[in-house]
This record gives C-alpha cells, structure tokens and sequence, in this order.
C-alpha cells in the first residue's frame, strides 16, 4: 500500500515534469510575440524590441526553458506580460471568486444528483424515473452557455428576479474578505450561475448513484431490513443512500475536472472575474506567463483530485490491489 | 452486427465529410459582363489572391464588410480566397511581417491622431514600411515622401494643410491603400443620474471631458463606466493598452489637452511660447498653484524629470513623443524649455498633449534603487498624480473606483468614477440597459441602437470619427504593384452598402484618409473612389488586362506570375 | 450476428422508450443533414431584402422565413439546417476517431501491462490535466480558426476517457480463461489483442463512441461561442455567437431557441442512444 502510494507519487511528479515542458513549447508556437498585442499603442519598433529585450524573449529557446524551469522550480511563476503583476499575485485574485462559484455549483449538484439518483432508482421504471432522467440528460447535453443566456434573458432582463452578472453592485468598494464573500448580495449574483452550472453537472453524478443504488437495493441486507419490518423510507435513507455513496464520491474527482473545462464558458455569460476568464483573456493577448500558469494550475488540480481517486477508491474498495500497477 | 455497424459508420462519416460540408443555394444574379479573349496562355492568368479578415468575434464589420468586398472582386474576374484569421495571427502576418496579399484594417480614431501626421506620414512614409511598420502597403514614392517630410516641418497651419492635401492626391493617384468608410462611434448611455453629456471626436463617451462636464441629477454622484475589459495596469510608464489610457489621464496631468473639437488647449501649462518662431524651442510656462495628491507641489522639475524618465527607462506609450526633443531645461520654478532636434509640426497636439507629468519625489527613488526595470515593473497602487480624480482603489477585472480631486484648478462636477469592467460588449449594453452603469464606453454594433432607443432613459450617442475604415494591398507582390489593379479594386468597393446594410447608416464614405469628422484637415475637394464596375473594367483594358470565357482575368501581354504562390517581387526590409 | 439475438436488441429496443427517442432524433437529424441542401429554403448566407429594398433584419418568423432573419437579413431556417450537416460531421468524425485511437491506446496498454501501460497512463493523465476550452482556443490560434483544427483539437483530447474505461475493461477481460488459452496456443501479442480481446470490448467502445459525438458537438459549439470558431462555416455554435454578439437575446429568441435546441437534442440523443447500447449490451442494469 505505501509503496503504491509512493510510486504514484513519483509518478505525478514526472507527470508535473512534462507538463511543465509541454506548457513551455505549447505557448512558444503561438502566433505573434507578446508585442503583437501592442500594435494598437503606437508601439514604435525600438519600444518593441526593448519590451523583447526586457522580459527575456530575445534569448534561444534553450536558455528561455533553463530560466523557466528554474523559476518554476522556485515557485516563481514570472510577472505578467500585461500587467506586469507578478502572476502568482494575479491568480490570487482570480482564483476566490472561481472557488466560491465552482464549489457552489458542484456542491448544489452533488445534493440535487444524489437525492435524484436515489428516488429515480427507488421508484425504477416509473414515470418519474423517465421525467427526472429525461431533465437532467437535457441540461446535460444543452451548452452551458445556451442555458446561462436563456436564464439570464428570461429571468434577468425579463423579470429581474437576478442581477445581469458580475460579483457584485458597483461601488461595493474594496472590502476584505468577510465583507466581501458572505453578504446577502453577493449570494444574489452567486444564485443563478450556480443553478446554470449545477443543471449542467447534475446528470453524470445522479446517473452513478443511481446505478450504485439499484444494485445496493438487489443486496441481501435491504430484504433483511424489510424483514425486519423497517419503513420503506427509513431503509431508503439510512441503509441503501449510505451504502450507495461510495462510488458517488469518486465521481466527484472526475467532476471537478470537467467543471474547472466548463468554467470559461459560466464566467464570461455571467461575467464572473475568475480564473476562467484570466485564461481566456490571456491566450488572446499572448501573456504567456499567466496562460503558463493557469494552465498549469488546472493540471496540477486535476491530476491530484485523479491520483486521491485512485488511491481512495482502492482503499475504499477492497477488491482492488495494489500489487498491481 | 457490431463490427458491421462500425464499417457502416466510417463509411457514412466519409460519405458526407467528403461532401461539402457548407450547404449553399445559388441565388440569381445577373453577372456582370466582361469582354472575352479567347485563346489565352494559361501563364498569364493572375493567380489566386488572399483577403484576410479578422474573425467576427474581434470586429464584425470588418470581417462583413470583407466579405462583401471579395464578392465584387470576384465579379472582377480574380480568383480571391477569404480566410479570416485570429487578431494576434493578422495582426502578425498583416501589421509585423507584411505576408499577405490584402487584409481589412482599420486605424482608430484617437485624438492624437486628429493631427494629420499620423495618416500622412505614419501610414505611408517610406522609411516605415519595413518589419512592424505602420506603412503596411509598402508604398514607396519619393516624391511622396517629400510632401510627407514638409508637411511635419511648416509649423503654420494653414501652410501646412495645403501640403497635406497636396499629399492625399498623390495618395489617391498611387492608391497604395483603399480607405473604405469612417464608422461613427456609437455608444449607450442611461440619463437616469447625470446630464450634461459631452463627448469628443475620436473618444465618444470615454473622453476627458465626459468626466469633467457630467453633472449628477439626484443622490447617484458617482459615475458608473462600463467597458468590455478591465485596464491592465495603472502604471502608466509600461501600459500599453489604450484603455489604461482612458483611466490614467484622469489621474495625471497634462500640459496640453485636446478639446472636444480637436484643437489643443493649454492645460497644466499656463502658456506655450515658440521662441525663435522656428518651431524648434519652446517655453513652457505652468500654471501655478498645482498639486499632487500627495500635496507636493508641481514644479518645472517635474516637468523636465518626466521626459527624462520615459527616455532613460525606455516607457512603450511615451518614448515614440519624447524623440524629437533634444533637451528639456528648467528656467525657474514654473518654466521649462523644450529645445527640438528639428522642427516638429505635431509636437504641441501630440507630445505635449500626450505627456504626463509624474511626481519626480515619487518616482526618483524608485528609478535610484530598483532602476528601470524597477519603475517599469512598479505596480504603482497609488498612482499620484496632479490630475482631476484621485486613485481610491483598483480591484482587478471588479472595479475601480476614482474620486474626484476637489482641489483641482477646474473640478469635476460629480463625485467621483467607478469604472466597471464587463466580460464583454454584450455583458456591458446590458448593463446601461438595466441602469447598473451610466456610460457604456465601447462602440455598440449599429444594429441594437433602435432597441436601445426605445428603453426609457436610455441614450445612444453617436459622433462621425476619424478613424478609418481601409484594405491593405501589398505592393510587394503581383498583382497588386499594378497602380491599375489597386484602382480597379477600389472602384469596385461598395461604400454605400457598406454603410447602410452593415452600418445601418452609422458612417461616412471614406475618400481619403483624412475624415470629414476631422473637420480643419479635412479637404472636401479630394476625388475619391466611388462604386463604378464599368470604370474598372476600363481601367484594367486601358492596362491590358483581359479575360477568358469563364471570366477569368489574365495579365497583360509580356506579364506573368515570377512567383505563383505568393507573387513575391520585392521582399520586406 | 445470429437473428435470434437481433430479435433480442429489438425487443429491448421497444421496451425502453428513451433508447428509441434517441434512435429516432438521430436518424431524424441524419436525415436533414443528407438532404439539407433539399431542405434549406434560401441560402445561409445571402441576405434578404424587403419589397421596398431595405434590409430584413432581424424580422420575425413568417411564411417566408420559418425562424425568422438574422441582423444582417440571413434566414435563420436554413442556418440550422445547414448547420445539422456541421454538427454531424463534427460529431461523427470525432466519434470514430475517438473511439479507434482511445480504443488502440487502450487495448495496447492493457494487454502489455508493465511499463508500456505505466508510460501510455501517464500520458493520459497528462492529457487529463489540459484544460479542454483554453487548450482549444490555443490550437484555432496556431493553426487557423478552420473546423479541421477544431476537430484535430477536439480529438487529441477527448480519447483520454474513452481509454481509461476501456483499459480496465481489458484489464479483465486479460485474466479470462479463452485469452490464457490461446496465450498457450502460442498466438502473438497483436492476434490476441485484435482477434480476441478487440470483439469484446468493441460494445463498449460504441457507448463511449456515442457520448463522445454529443461531447464533440458541445464543444464545437462552445469554441465557436468564445469567438474561436470556423468563420466561414454555419454551425449551430456560430448562430448562437452571432446572436449573442448581436445582442438578439431579449429581442429576438427565434434566433437563439432553434440552434440551442438543435444542439441540445442532437447530444442528448447520443445520449439516449449510448444508454440504450449499454443495456442491449449490460443486461445487469436492465432487468
């Protein structure tokens, strides 16, 4: 088991490894240096090749990759080619606004996907089962942005029961982060993203559960409990969903992972300043070093989330071994 | 049944992949007519040209009006591919490396650009138009040229709109670009909380006095400026971003500044003496009294440090203004003394108008200890200047907010600023639709101006601008070095349905390169392009051009393709 | 394939009412996209003018227009159904390619096991920690806003799931008696692998192949959306953008329902249709 563990371990840092380097080649092959996006300023030529100059750019391609992977090393991510903020500063301030978000959207999903899942499988065959899995592969398979656009025409521009996006009411000031995350206002532009988003993660989850229900239910201990004469809703509840869990929580890994993809899309309909938008905004400006970072960051996430999945789902599952690799 | 069904699949993806993938339904129209040779030698025909357009995403009309373009190209008998390309990518191949054939541009209306150098000698003098030069046609024309070098030198106004115009005519015999239309600026504003609105030739609702005029109509007092995009720094010694530039001159000062009208206007200086009348000295006297945010007074010292900052440290925006100037000298406390290397017609319109004065006590030890890079990369939270708002704070791509500096010579009406950043246009018109911002500082596409229009409170200003609308041709390559195809191809530009079906009215046919909009250099006499297919064909025969059955267009006798892919005759510097 | 079972998948088929919505939307949509140059009423892309010469646009749905124009006087009806063939194109072709190089990757790195699985993991793993959108815009780019790129794009990430289930699905099928069997016969790596493992994992392949068509159109649709798409092509994605940058949402919702629903059927048909394989195919789940 620990030597598992540590191979795995070994294993993702030479997973990091390359993709630190694919990063590094993939943003040099993209058109146009930094400067490009310069062009509207007037730039003169001189300004141009100082700018080159300034943030390494005229150097060989190998002297640029040693200097990048020693600083990534350091945790130095390099400033920003924009801003010229250092990056890890600017993924700071990214980076709540897209925690609160995602989290809400995922854990909204999660609470809708595993009481669905667990009535769908319960009353199997029926209806409803058809209805509820009907609605959720819809959302599933409608775009994102499609359902954020539609909800924010009818239910913002047509009923304003929500704001039209953004985090906040201008002039809310620059507050900390209390002030900032836990008003009643901010849950207001919070509510409608997180439905947008948790429509669309929902089906997958709820599926799995229901799946993992259905064959908790054929398992001996549920006819016992019958036996026993336990009500239908108390073994539902308090033996089958718990029993049924388990493979619900490793889906979560596989979620996340999607969800940090979806991002871009729920931020930019809903105007959402995080992490999906600064790596939008990046790419179309050629600022390599926060497009190297974010993108780095989101590896990072999900080959950790997969890596505790394996590592959780075979101490969580017996029948696995890790005498394997 | 599972391995057939898979053999079926691959097949059926084949079958219609291999199809055309675009569904088209041709439409009648009635060709146009071109006389036919028959018989001619198949290396004669012009090959195959590239238009690139930016994508819709980045400028739709520019990609509509491509489009558009091609199609009568096309009816012209060449063969014209249209292959949109990302902005980065165009602006790559197009603006840096000059490898294209012809792609749609357009040079924004700035105020800086009011003054005619920019058009006159920046887009087409031949010294600019090697790698990353503005001179993107490669149009190389000494007698050109001259008129471009004397018109920067005659500081008398009226002397030098003759030379200027002298020049547009040249430009319109060679036509080494094709201006296409002057797009007016349109842009939304909700009048729930301010009045008094004022706006400016090139800048519409974001300009400088916007913000100084508006005047707060209830309890609301401090503005609310929306625009798809956040600033990328309040440094404004390494920003390159125009929009940076909208806020920060808010917040510093300048000599000089650039009426809703266009002319300049002495600003922090009390007054501008050209000296020997030779247009190479000039004594700058300031205005006294002023301070920065911090309370330290303005003095000529700060003046002369600014100039020598941006020089020494080699600032993006600024460096290209400070060139021509030799040396800056102190005289006493509120004078200083440009002294030039040459005399520089634009030199008050467009360095003066556009330097900022910068706090020498604030940024010396910056510059001392950390050295340029230091100021360069200097995140600058404060942002002390001695301009009518004062910094409050600045949380990236939330807002940030500007109060206003109650000390100033002439104070603003309101409050203060809350400049909001949207993740789009979109995003942004809805946001002065639903009155959760008062300005929407970006230009609306023409169609949503009538929905706009009949929201309550809601306002869509829009002002003639002097941005330009044009096609590069390359004149690098064949067959676009043939002064008969580059007139051919602009008579053939349908200007007017340009702007009623992609404009829905919102511009002006562009003759020259100098707008209507801009109206004291503006010469109303010029003659332009107007859309006439008959003229081009005769144009083309008068060269030799003829065509086949198929309507195809064939080089003149003698005349052939040297380099078939690309047409490559003369390389770029 | 013998009749009886045919008779088998047929009789499920009945029984499970979504599996035969999903078969019917898509032979539907199929259908449109074969004869959509039949079935479009005018050009996509030519503009359409009133009788009084003005420009048509954004006029509502009529006679003449069944979903109404776009701003710039384009009839929105036959955008989608030109748009029907994109989206099948984009989908299928990512489908089959998806499911060929998940499936081989898969396969190899289940049957050699050891490093080679070690290695073609890790790489998966890799391509799990791209960022899909971001890594997409980055392709359109380099290689040109073209719907090739895009399905290169597409394809070079969207195999990581379908080889992750599948190699444990090898995994097991390895430890099979008729596998050790014909290891014994002395059959090569690359006749088992393909004659005896490939058979068996094939239906599996096709669920996945189904997900990934829908997976391929969403995300077409979303690259399009951001700006990023095929300009010269009309695809569902590139109305919606179009509407969107057009601002049409509140003013005109014939242009933003057709494409949306179009895309949104046309996946979850996949969906039903994958579930409705697996059951065919899983009898487990279907009792």
């Amino acid at each position: 088991m620990v030597s598992f563990i540590f191979k795995r371990l070994i294993q993702t840092i030479i997973t990091l490894y390359i993709l630190i380097t694919l990063l590094f080649f993939m943003f040099r092959i993209l058109p146009g240096d930094p400067t490009t996006m310069f062009v509207d300023a007037a730039l003169p030529l001189e300004a141009r090749e100082a700018v080159l100059e300034q943030f390494g750019l005229d150097k060989p391609l190998h002297e640029q990759y040693w200097l990048y992977m020693k600083n990534f090393v350091q945790g130095d991510f390099g400033i920003s080619f924009n801003s010229r903020e250092p990056v890890v500063d600017l993924i700071g301030h990214y980076l709540m606004p897209t925690i609160f978000l995602m989290g809400s959207t995922i854990l909204l999903a999660l609470v809708i996907a595993i009481i669905l899942g667990a009535v769908t499988a319960w009353y199997r065959g029926s209806k409803f089962e058809a209805i509820a899995v009907s609605v959720a592969l819809f959302f599933r398979s409608a775009p994102i942005f499609w359902i954020g656009m539609v909800a924010l025409a009818f239910l913002s521009h047509q009923l304003n029961l929500f704001p039209i996006g953004g985090m906040h009411e201008p002039g809310q000031g620059s507050n900390g982060f209390f002030e900032t995350y836990f008003t009643l206002e901010f849950l207001h532009h919070l509510i409608l993203p997180s439905i947008v988003g948790a429509a669309y993660y929902v089906a997958s989850p709820m599926l799995v559960m229901r799946s993992s229900m259905i064959e908790i239910m054929d398992e001996d201990f549920i006819e016992l409990n019958r036996a026993k004469g336990l009500s239908e809703k108390a073994i539902l509840f308090k033996h089958a969903v718990r029993n049924a869990l388990l493979p619900v929580v490793t889906e979560i890994a596989l979620i996340v992972g999607f969800a940090i993809g979806g991002q871009v899309l729920l931020e930019v309909v809903f105007n959402w300043p995080g992490i999906g938008r600064l790596i939008v905004d990046s790419i179309s400006r050629n600022d390599y070093p926060v497009a190297q970072a974010t993108f780095f960051l989101m590896g990072v996430i999900v080959i950790f989330l997969n890596l505790i999945a394996d590592i959780l789902y075979g101490y969580l599952d017996p029948r696995v071994t890790y005498k394997k690799g | 049944m599972v391995k057939r069904s898979i053999f079926f699949i691959i097949i059926f993806s084949f079958l219609i992949t291999t199809g055309c993938m675009s569904v088209s339904k041709d439409s009648d129209e009635n060709e146009q007519q071109l006389p036919v040779t028959e018989d001619l030698p198949e290396d004669r025909k012009v090959r195959e040209v590239v238009m690139n357009v930016t994508n819709p995403e980045y400028d739709a009309v520019r990609y509509e009006f491509g489009l558009m373009i091609a199609e009568e190209w096309k009816k012209l008998g060449f063969d014209v591919e249209t292959v949109p390309l990302e902005w980065n990518r165009l602006s790559e191949l197009g603006m840096q490396q000059k490898d294209f054939d012809s792609f749609t541009l357009s040079w924004a209306g700035r105020a800086e650009r009011i003054d005619p150098d920019h058009f006159i000698y920046g887009t087409l003098h031949s010294s600019l138009s090697g790698y990353g030069g503005y001179n993107i046609a490669g149009y190389d024309s000494e007698e050109y040229d001259a008129l471009a070098e004397e018109q920067r030198a005659v500081s008398d106004p009226e002397e030098r709109k003759k030379i200027v115009k002298k020049a547009e005519e040249l430009f319109l015999e060679d036509i080494p670009y094709a201006p296409v239309v002057h797009r007016d600026q349109i842009m939304p504003f909700n009048t729930s909380n301010f009045t008094n609105l004022t706006y400016m030739l090139g800048e519409g609702l974001n300009s400088f006095w916007t913000f100084m005029e508006l005047e707060p109509t209830g309890d609301e007092k401090y503005v609310r400026w929306g625009y798809p995009s956040d600033i990328n720094s309040v440094n404004p010694l390494s920003s390159t971003n125009s929009h940076d530039f909208q806020v920060t001159r808010l917040i510093y000062d300048r000599l000089v500044r650039i009426t809703e009208t266009g002319e300049p206007e002495n600003w922090a200086a009390e007054s501008i003496e050209d000296v020997n009348s030779d247009g190479k000295t000039y004594k700058v006297t300031l205005r006294s009294g002023m301070n920065f945010h911090d309370g330290e007074p303005v003095t000529a010292e700060d003046v002369k440090f600014s100039f020598d900052l941006v020089k020494e440290i080699e600032s993006p925006y600024f460096m290209g203004m400070v060139e021509p100037i030799d040396s800056v000298e102190v005289v006493d406390d509120l004078t200083v003394e440009f002294s030039l290397n040459d005399s520089f017609a634009p030199f008050i319109s467009n360095t003066l108008a556009q330097m900022y004065i910068f706090p020498q006590h604030y940024w010396e030890p910056i510059l001392e200890s950390e050295g340029a890079s230091g100021v360069l990369d200097h995140q600058n939270e404060e942002a002390i200047g001695s301009g009518p708002f004062t910094l409050d704070y600045w949380e990236r791509d939330q807002e940030l907010k500007l109060d206003t500096n109650t000390d100033y010579f002439s104070p603003a009406k309101v409050d203060g600023i809350l400049s909001i950043p949207y993740s789009n246009t979109e995003n942004m018109v809805a946001a002065v639709e639903q009155g959760q911002a008062d300005i929407g500082g970006w230009w609306i596409e023409p169609i949503q101006v009538e929905q706009l229009e009949e929201i309550e409170n809601v306002e869509v200003i829009s002002v003639p601008d002097h941005g330009l609308y044009h096609i590069n041709y390359n004149m690098r390559r064949m067959p676009f070095d043939d002064v008969a195809v580059r007139k051919a191809m602009t008579s053939v530009i349908p200007k007017d349905r340009i702007i009623d079906e992609i404009l829905e009215g919102y511009g002006t046919k562009a003759t020259s390169v100098i707008g209507p909009a801009n109206e004291f250099w503006h010469s109303d006499d010029l003659e332009g392009y107007e859309y006439d297919f008959d003229s081009a064909v005769e144009i083309l025969q008068e060269a030799g051009y003829e065509w086949d059955e198929d309507g195809k267009i064939y080089y003149p006798e003698g005349k052939t393709d040297q380099d078939k892919e690309n047409g490559i005759i003369r390389e770029v510097e | 394939m013998s009749f009886v079972k045919w008779k088998r998948v047929f009789r499920l088929l009945l029984k499970d009412k979504l599996g035969l919505i999903g078969f019917a939307l898509m032979a539907f949509f199929i259908v449109v996209a074969i004869f959509a140059p039949f079935i479009i009423t005018h050009d996509p892309q030519a503009q359409h003018y009133s009788d009084n010469g003005d420009l048509l646009n954004m006029a509502k749905p009529s006679s003449e227009h069944y979903f109404g124009t776009t701003n710039m006087g384009r009839d929105i009806f036959s955008q989608v159904v030109a748009g029907t063939r994109v989206a099948l194109v984009v989908g299928l072709t990512c489908a089959v390619m998806v499911t060929i190089i998940g499936t081989v990757i898969a396969l190899v790195a289940g049957y050699f096991g050891k490093w080679v699985d070690d290695l073609l993991m890790r790489i998966t793993d890799i391509v799990y920690g791209i960022p899909f959108l971001p890594f997409a815009m980055i392709m359109v780019a380099v290689l040109g806003p073209s719907i090739w790129n895009i399905i290169i794009a597409i394809v070079l990430i969207s195999w990581r799931t379908t080889t992750r289930v599948i190699r444990s699905e090898v995994l097991s099928i390895k430890q099979r008696t008729f596998i050790q069997a014909a290891k014994l016969n002395g059959a090569g790596s690359f006749r088992i692998i393909f004659r005896h493992i490939a058979p068996n994992i094939i239906p599996l392949s096709l669920v996945f192949g189904s997900l990934a068509m829908g997976w391929a159109i969403i995300t077409e649709a979303s690259i399009s959306f951001l700006g990023y798409g095929d300009p010269l092509l009309v695809s569902w994605g590139k109305i919606l953008f179009d509407a969107y940058i057009a601002h049409a949402i509140t003013e005109a919702w014939w242009w933003v329902i057709p494409p949306g629903l179009s895309i949104t059927l046309l996946v979850m048909s996949g969906f039903f249709v994958s579930r409705s394989l697996e059951e065919i195919l899983n009898p487990r789940l279907s009792r």
